[in-house]
């Protein structure tokens, strides 16, 4: 049974005379473990398609199944403790609370999963160590660098332990370098198990990926499997 | 979410804009203070005036002519009803009619002043059986006596003055023996009573009593009485004698309806009951006053929440996306509002503690009032309730309004 499972999804935005449609008739599964980039110009409907991925958002017609089960008629109580328990999320502007210490931007998940104290603080070190990250625990955001910020943001969106972490273009904002090192740590958790959707659209960011998903116009153009590059050889000095 | 994660979110938010949330909670510390305020000012004046009423004794009761006055024009009325006479005050003194009463004194209101020489003071004059007054106001003559019942059956022109009256007529020089002008009528002062200042209703030092026959007949040349007073027994047995005193009153007047009865009974237990609503009516009344400020104060905690919840868009849309319910992000602005307004009530009722007991000190300094500094728990509670429901109520709208916000929208608001 695939992990995600969506069939005839349209997403359109508007009323009436406005209707501008940004997802048409997609289908599309994707399996447990699985690293997949998706690609396509602006405007072709990427973010929207996450979004929906991730519980954020409602198709407007279509069907989603998550791990076999619809999830077209949970309430937003329901999609919220399912982004909670299921999702990271990594985002371009890294949306970390501002003026709050990193280790208190981690732990923000296990805070609404109702986890005590001591145990998030745990995890939250955990995984800040798995982004490198544990030198900066009670720095606020505005004191660290954009590749740094976009590395705690990863550490938050996996610190719930989620089986799907969706990262929207999560290197845009950052330089080569830092772009690097942020893809690396994807790929580190890909190897952990993790299933990763990634947005990008660099090539050479999507070529790191093992399935390339290309949109156009809001429809799937091409849905390719490429061979699995040993990025670990490529990046470890 | 765990119910501490809650207030530490709360109190987190407001950390970030503490001077902005301090103005803004001024509005609120003000109106509580002011609540407060009033309902301890209005409970210690209650308490001063119901003490001094008790003063007078709670075996006594008090029998008027006319209606029980519902108004002031009523009040003014009962002064020029005629309905209560010697033989009432005769029937009533018997002990088969009132077995439980004590004594049975008329009283006669003169208005009037009196003269010395080329002195002139305008005293409270009384025509009234002067033990039974001493007796329960418990004040006894300084130097001299009281006239006796001998004086009252032969309406002798004799007077008792208080201490304040002897001052202001006579300074330093003695009184006793002296003669003083009531209404320009010739009176022997034959005692002076020891200064014992505001008893009740009544300023004892300012008093000048004459026998009531004497008031009636050389003063004021009428043949009722304004007012009998009676002491019972026993503070318990007044409901027994204000019955008796009713029936026989109805007896000689011939009335069989009591809802015609052209009298009417008023005892201690009343007075302090009439005396205790009024009071307590202006002090709610006060206090709704107060209050309005307290929604000014509500709608100034609704719009810095709202100018927040903009500002925080992006935050709202984070925690959203990484799990908080609706209901988790509304308890999230309300607990920060009820925050604000509780921090504002708790301000607010300190302040109103120690002006409170500021004005308990002047009062009892610069009016030698037994005034009390009254702080009762209902009063902190009330404080911070009323605070809590403004935060509440105000706090509402905004929090919905947050809770409301779709996460993809928040999170790319700009
Ligand atoms: N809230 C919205 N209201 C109206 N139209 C929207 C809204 N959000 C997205 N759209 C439209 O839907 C389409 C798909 O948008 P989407 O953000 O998914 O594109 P994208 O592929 O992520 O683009 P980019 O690479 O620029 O991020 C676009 O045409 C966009 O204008
Ligand atoms: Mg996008």
């Amino acid at each position: 049974m695939a992990l995600l499972d969506i069939r005839n999804v349209s997403r359109t935005y508007g009323e009436e005379d406005t209707v501008t449609p940004a997802l048409r008739d997609v289908f599309f599964t994707v399996e447990e473990g699985e690293f997949l980039a998706i690609m396509g110009p602006s405007g072709s409907g990427k973010s929207t398609l996450l979004h929906i991925l991730g519980f954020l958002d409602r198709p407007t017609s279509g069907s989603y199944l998550f791990t076999g089960k619809s999830i077209g008629d949970l309430d937003d109580e329901a999609l919220a403790r399912l982004r909670n328990e299921q999702v990271g999320f990594v985002f371009q502007m890294f949306h970390l609370l501002p003026r709050v210490a990193v280790l208190n931007n981690v732990v923000l998940p296990l805070v609404y999963a109702g986890v005590p104290a001591i145990e998030r603080e745990r995890r939250a070190r955990e995984s800040l160590t798995v982004v490198g990250m544990t030198h900066r625990l009670n720095h606020v955001p505005s004191q660290l660098s954009g590749g740094e910020r976009q590395r705690v943001a990863i550490a938050r969106a996996i610190v719930n332990a989620p089986r799907l972490i969706l990262a929207d273009e999560p290197t845009g904002n950052l330089d080569a370098a830092s772009g690097q090192m942020v893809l690396e740590t994807l790929e580190r958790l890909h190897a952990q198990g993790h299933t990763i959707i990634l947005v990008t659209h660099e090539t050479t960011l999507a070529n790191h990926a093992e399935r390339i998903v290309r949109l156009h116009d809001g429809r799937i153009v091409s849905d390719e499997r490429r061979e699995r590059r040993n990025v670990h050889a490529h990046f470890s000095k | 979410m765990r119910i501490p994660d809650q207030l530490r979110t709360a109190t987190e938010g407001l950390k970030t804009n503490l001077g902005r949330s301090f103005l803004t909670i001024l509005g609120i510390v003000i109106g509580v203070a002011a609540i407060v305020l009033v309902l301890s000012l209005g409970g210690a004046a209650r308490e001063l005036i119901l003490r001094e009423v008790q003063g007078i004794g709670g075996e006594t009761l008090v029998v008027r002519p006319g209606r029980q006055p519902e108004g002031p024009s009523e009040v003014a009325q009962t002064l020029f009803s005629d309905s209560l006479k010697e033989r009432d005050i005769i029937a009533l003194r018997r002990k088969e009619n009132v077995p439980g009463a004590r004594s049975v004194d008329p009283a006669i209101f003169v208005p009037g002043s009196v003269t010395y020489q080329d002195q002139v003071y305008r005293p409270t004059i009384f025509g009234w059986n002067a033990e039974t007054l001493a007796e329960a106001f418990d004040i006894t003559p300084a130097e001299g006596t009281f006239f006796t019942e001998e004086d009252t059956r032969a309406r002798a022109q004799v007077t008792v003055i208080g201490d304040r009256v002897r001052d202001e007529l006579f300074g330093s020089a003695t009184a006793l023996g002296e003669t003083i002008r009531i209404r320009g009528h010739a009176f022997r002062v034959v005692g002076v009573l020891d200064a014992r200042g505001q008893v009740g209703f009544l300023n004892t030092d300012e008093l000048v009593l004459v026998p009531y026959t004497t008031a009636q007949e050389k003063l004021l040349a009428i043949s009722y009485v304004h007012e009998i007073f009676i002491r019972a027994d026993d503070p318990s047995r007044v409901e027994e004698v204000a019955e008796d005193v009713r029936r026989t009153l109805r007896e000689m007047h011939g009335i069989t309806d009591p809802a015609k009865d052209d009298f009417f009974v008023a005892t201690q237990q009343d007075i302090l009951e009439r005396i205790g609503t009024v009071t307590l009516a202006l002090t709610v009344f006060l206090a709704a006053i107060a209050a309005i400020s307290l929604v000014v104060g509500g709608i100034g905690i609704m719009n810095i929440m709202l100018v927040s919840v903009t500002e925080r868009t992006r935050e709202i849309g984070l925690r959203k996306a990484v799990g908080a319910t609706n209901a988790e992000i509304r308890a999230q602005f309300l607990l920060e509002a009820l925050l604000l307004t509780v921090t504002g009530g708790a301000l607010g009722t300190v302040i109103a503690l120690l002006f409170a007991a500021l004005a308990a000190v002047v009062i009892r300094q610069q009016f030698s009032l037994p005034w009390s500094f009254q702080f009762s728990t209902t009063g902190i509670l009330l404080g911070l309730g009323t605070a809590a429901l403004v935060g509440l109520t105000f706090g509402l709208y905004p929090a919905t309004r947050a809770a409301r916000k779709d996460p993809i929208e928040a999170l790319r608001y700009e």
